[in-house]
This record gives C-alpha cells, structure tokens and sequence, in this order.
C-alpha cells in the first residue's frame, strides 16, 4: 500500500477523522496536510474566521496520523496533552500543515506543528502534541 | 441564554454542526454539552478529542461573554490534557469558568466529564484576547 493509501486508511479509521478528511488532502506523504474549510468550519461568522477548536482538531488529527503512519499502525494515537497558539487570525481559506515528529519513544511521542494560509513564512498557527505510542 | 450554540443571537457554524447544547451560563460561568454520535467519535466509539476541543474553545468563549460581553474575542492559546479516553458512547460536559479578566486578556479554566462530575477526563487552561467597548 502506497503513503498516501496508508494515510487515508488510518484518516478512516473514526467517525471524527473522516469527517474532517472530506476537508484534508495530504501531499508528500504525509510532510504537507491542506484543509480546505467548508463554511461549517467558521467559528466567527462576523469575521468569517476558523473556529479554533476546528483548527485543534486539525492540527491534532495531522500530527496523530503521521504518527501512526511512522509506527505502521492503522488507527489514530492516544492524545495525551496539545498546547495550541493561534498567532494570527484565520479566514475561511486553505490551511496547510507541516507536522514535524519530534521523538518517538517506547512510551511517549513529542510532535510539532505549524500551519499556515498564504505563505509557509507566516505561520497563523502552531501547536505541540504528545501522543502515547501504546496503541490499544 | 437558551440552548442554541451562539453568542447574542449569532449561531457559530462549527458548534451548531457539532450540536452544542448550552445547560448554562452565567457570571463567568458556563456549563455545555456535547451530545455523542458516530461522526464524532474515535475509534474506539468515545468522542474524539478533536471534538472535546472544539466543545472547549467554544465554552470558554460562552464563559467570557457570561462574564462581561465584548466587542470580539480571539483565542491566544489553549492547552488541553487528556486523562483519559471518554467513556465510548456517552455524552461529554465541559465546565469553564472565566476566573480573571483584564482590559485586553480573559483568563479561562475547564474541566470536561462523561458520566461523573468528579471525574474529569480532560482539563484545559486557555488565554483569550478580548476587545472591549469603549468606557461611555
């Protein structure tokens, strides 16, 4: 099965995650996630911003899927903590990720990512995340 | 406020396609739920964490404006812990209050729970940046 199969595969593996990948395309497998929000991810309708728990969600479920992509595992992780910082308004635009796996260990996983909307040196948000790699 | 996952009369897309359910709201003080279903769900049927962020951004949101209603509020950062999985199947509650608030920054706790108060699942702790109408 190719990167991106596997990807999909595990993006499938919940009610949540599928209903926000009708919304993600991943390129490079796995290195790129581009969310493309529909209007009911707006959680400012004045402003026509994102929700921040929507991006939350996004940034978690692309950290988590890599994860388990790295650990060749099907299914999402355990999220145990994630420190989100929203540095900039977000408009109801193209999202693009880069997760980055910090460590993996026995019991333990570190992720970072950052995300963007017009250019890759404008980061609007970022977010850390700590996984456990025991999967049930 | 009724039960209708908005501010003022403004629905929020992202929460209304969650269905956010308000139980209360007052004086810094604000109790929601989410009910569960599959397109929300993990893989092991609890709801995903994705979603328990979204229902606490939105919380804390609802806590600040039954503190003191601004013109705008924006999430600064949000750092969520998950204890536990949620229990599959059942519905989830978020308590947040809006312990402190400045001229330019609301201060917001939450705790989350499925089937007993006393056990919380997840907690949260985020920093809002609020924009205040003009002293008359």
């Amino acid at each position: 099965m190719s990167a991106d199969a596997k990807i999909q595969a595990i993006l499938a593996s919940s009610g949540f995650s599928s209903k926000l990948a009708k919304m993600i395309s991943v390129e490079e497998a796995g290195a790129l996630w581009k969310l493309s929000p529909t209007a009911e991810l707006v959680g400012n309708p004045l402003a026509q911003a994102l929700h921040g728990g929507a991006i939350t969600a996004f940034l978690e479920l692309a950290c988590g899927a890599v994860l388990s992509h790295r650990l060749d595992r099907n299914c999402l992780p355990q999220l145990i903590s994630i420190n989100v910082q929203f540095l900039a308004p977000m408009r109801l635009a193209p999202v693009t990720a880069q997760p980055n796996l910090r460590r993996i260990g026995r019991r333990v996983a570190v992720a970072h990512v950052d995300a963007w909307q017009d250019s890759p040196d404008t980061i609007v948000c970022a977010a850390q995340c700590e996984f456990l790699c025991e999967f049930a | 406020m009724a039960d209708v996952p908005g501010f003022a009369g403004i629905i929020i897309p992202w929460s209304a396609e969650l269905d956010l359910v308000t139980i209360s709201a007052d004086d810094g003080l604000c109790s929601m739920r989410l009910p569960s279903r599959a397109a929300l769900a993990d893989h092991a049927d609890g709801i995903a964490p994705g979603a328990v962020a979204s229902l606490i951004d939105h919380v804390c949101g609802a806590a600040i404006m039954s503190r003191q209603m601004p013109i705008s509020i924006s999430t600064l950062n949000l750092k969520i812990d998950h204890i536990r999985p949620a229990t599959p199947g059942s519905d989830v509650t978020a308590w947040g209050h809006c312990y402190r608030m400045t001229d330019a920054f609301a201060f917001v706790r939450v705790e989350v729970w499925d089937q007993d108060p006393s056990d919380v699942f997840a907690t949260a702790q985020a920093v809002f940046s609020v924009k205040h109408r003009a002293a008359a």
